[in-house]
């Protein structure tokens, strides 16, 4: 990651309150029916929404990278228009913070973010995209038996029923669906489905929550089946970024090389820096595998991969990056430094095999 | 080449920007919490201050005053400002830090700062490690509290409390020494 670029990204963070109080203030002068048309809680709903574009731009900041953002930008306007903000108001607000950035930021620090931000101006509005996983999906792959499971397996999240849904889901084993399969087909276009729906108001966070807990302990039932191929030595060490609370996703990829007949340190959700380095020098693994499962998490997944690179005991380590940002903006891999990215658990698995064999 | 850090960013030298909130966050928070009375609001003037600080680089001069009074100074007129403001809203201008003038310290001034800095320094020293690290985010880097729990993979009500409790005890221990700053009624601060 560039040097300045990052310190940049940093300094928007630190004062990214009070330009979106700012920004807020601008907005409503231009708008005085704000708190009419948005109710009781208008100012601190706005404030909100600006905070997490401030913190997004950041980290397009970082990356360098006006894709992000605006992939950002239309997946917010997507969710607020399904709870009936205007995208007039959305557009406006980013005009207001563009302004407040220009006026009141050193420009050592606005020229990272304004073009960035003008980019996603210009290019909205465009069609609504799921930033989340639509991977080899129930719709790509055409079978009707994964459609008719993904689609039972929601209705039971939805209605709370943890055993129905566990069943419906191990069931497809006896009807020839390998591991893969299932965390493919089913486990991930079902989760991906729970974000959408979360993300566009129609179901609460405790239906997300109830549904990812499930699919964990979906996960874990299915260990019992996994057929591992002869053990080929290798040894890959799998963390989130510190702070990504994310680990449906590493969890899945990490079960794939265990599969493949790797042998597997999973270190799940939020690892601090400096413990999976000293993992690294103790283990000594062939592979690291780091997820990062939003952008906002972009800019510590960098800094991770300079603290590895910059300790020569580990500096070797290869290193495998994905996760849902990765999906959307082409050589981000690149710019954070990695070896290897892949938007898969299999494609991860073939991904880390070429990696340790070159 | 420039040498200070306020003349690095008035030459637009962007790790100077930076390089600031982790030089001055302590000083400038500390002095938000003696001015204004709720925390949410002194996390809303320290980044205003920073930003105020930036912009006003260029006039610093190391022959008059040091890094450290010169920020302490833009840092209590912004203070004030805010407190006239607040007192009296919903009125939204500030006060230009330039129709202000910055006076060349006096002595006692000068001390005053040095002790305010020294102080927050140790203050901050004595909290404990996770509190210290959740109060920095929170206010010098003015993280919402959500986004400080996620990342530091703490329930959002520890990040709460270390911010509310660890705010008690710097005030408390800033106060053992110092009195809250009085303003006379034009809103200037009393010698
Ligand atoms: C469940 C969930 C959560 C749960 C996680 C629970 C848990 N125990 O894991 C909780 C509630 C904690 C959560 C929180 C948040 N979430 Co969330 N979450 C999701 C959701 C609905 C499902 C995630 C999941 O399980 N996916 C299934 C797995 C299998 O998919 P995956 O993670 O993409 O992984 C696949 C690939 O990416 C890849 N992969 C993953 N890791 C790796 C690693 C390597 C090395 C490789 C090679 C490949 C690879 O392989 C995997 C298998 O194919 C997604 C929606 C979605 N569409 O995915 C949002 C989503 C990831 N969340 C999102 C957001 C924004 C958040 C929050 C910031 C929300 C908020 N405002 O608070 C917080 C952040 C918290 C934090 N600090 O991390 C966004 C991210 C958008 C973006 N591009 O940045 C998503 C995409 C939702 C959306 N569409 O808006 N979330």
């Amino acid at each position: 990651m560039d040097t300045t670029a990052k310190q940049a990204s940093y300094v928007i963070d630190s004062v990214a309150k009070a330009v979106a109080n700012w920004t807020v203030d601008e907005h409503a002068r231009l708008n005085p029916q704000m708190p009419e048309r948005y109710g009781a809680s208008w100012r601190a709903d706005w404030i909100g929404h600006t905070l997490a574009q401030l913190h997004m731009l950041a980290q397009a900041v970082a990356v360098r990278s006006p894709v992000l953002f605006a992939n950002s930008v239309r997946w917010t306007h997507e969710s607020f228009e399904a709870r009936g903000i205007t995208e007039a108001d959305l557009k406006q607000n980013a005009r207001c913070m563009r302004e407040i950035l220009e006026k009141e930021l050193p420009p050592a620090i606005s020229q990272n973010a304004l073009p960035i931000l003008d980019a996603s101006l210009t290019s909205l509005p465009v069609q609504a995209t799921d930033t989340g996983n639509q991977n080899a999906g129930a719709q790509d792959a055409g079978e009707s038996l994964v459609k008719e499971v993904v689609l039972k397996y929601l209705t039971a999240i939805l209605e709370s029923d943890r055993v129905a849904a566990e069943s419906i889901v191990l069931s497809t084993l006896d009807r020839g669906l390998s591991v893969p399969d299932i965390y493919e087909k089913i486990l991930s276009p079902a989760q991906s489905r729970l974000g959408q729906m979360w993300h566009r108001g129609e179901i609460s966070v405790a239906d997300e929550h109830f549904g990812s807990a499930t699919t964990q302990a979906v996960m874990s039932q299915l260990r019992p089946s996994f057929k591992r191929a002869d053990r080929n030595g290798r040894l890959v060490v799998g963390t989130s970024t510190p702070g990504d609370l994310h680990e449906i996703g590493l969890q899945m990829v990490v079960d794939l090389f265990e599969l493949d007949g790797w042998g597997v340190v999973y270190l799940g959700a939020n690892t601090p820096i400096a413990d999976v380095v000293e993992l690294l020098k103790r283990r000594k693994p062939d592979l690291l595998a780091l997820s990062v499962s939003t952008a906002l998490m972009l800019r510590d997944a960098g800094e991770l991969i300079e603290t590895v690179r910059a300790d020569h005991d580990v500096a070797q380590t290869k290193l495998l990056i994905g996760g849902p940002p990765f999906r959307s903006v082409e050589g981000l891999w690149r710019e954070l430094g990695a070896d290897g990215c892949a938007l898969t658990s299999t494609e991860a698995v073939k991904v880390g095999n070429m990696l340790v064999s070159v | 080449m420039s040498d200070t850090l306020l003349q690095k960013v008035a030459a637009g030298e962007t790790a100077a920007v930076a390089a600031c909130v982790d030089a001055y966050g302590g000083l400038v928070w500390s002095l938000a919490r003696r001015f204004l009375d709720h925390p949410s609001e002194a996390e809303d003037a320290v980044q205003e201050v920073f930003i105020e600080i930036w912009k006003n680089a260029a006039r610093f001069d190391p022959t008059v005053a040091s890094e450290t009074t010169f920020v302490a100074m833009i840092a209590r007129r912004r203070l004030i400002d805010r407190r006239r403001r607040d007192a009296r809203r919903p009125v939204n201008e500030s006060t230009p830090v330039d129709e202000l003038s910055i006076p060349s310290p006096n002595t006692l001034d000068e001390i005053d700062i040095r002790d305010e800095a020294a102080h927050a320094a140790s203050a901050l020293g004595r909290l404990k490690p996770d509190q210290r690290r959740v109060l920095k985010l929170a206010v010098c880097q003015g993280w919402p509290h959500q986004l400080i729990a996620d990342r530091l993979g703490m329930p959002l009500g520890t990040v709460k409390t270390h911010v509310r409790r660890g705010l008690i005890k710097l005030r408390e221990e800033l106060q053992a020494d110092h009195h809250k700053p009085q303003l006379n009624e034009s809103g200037k601060e009393a010698v």
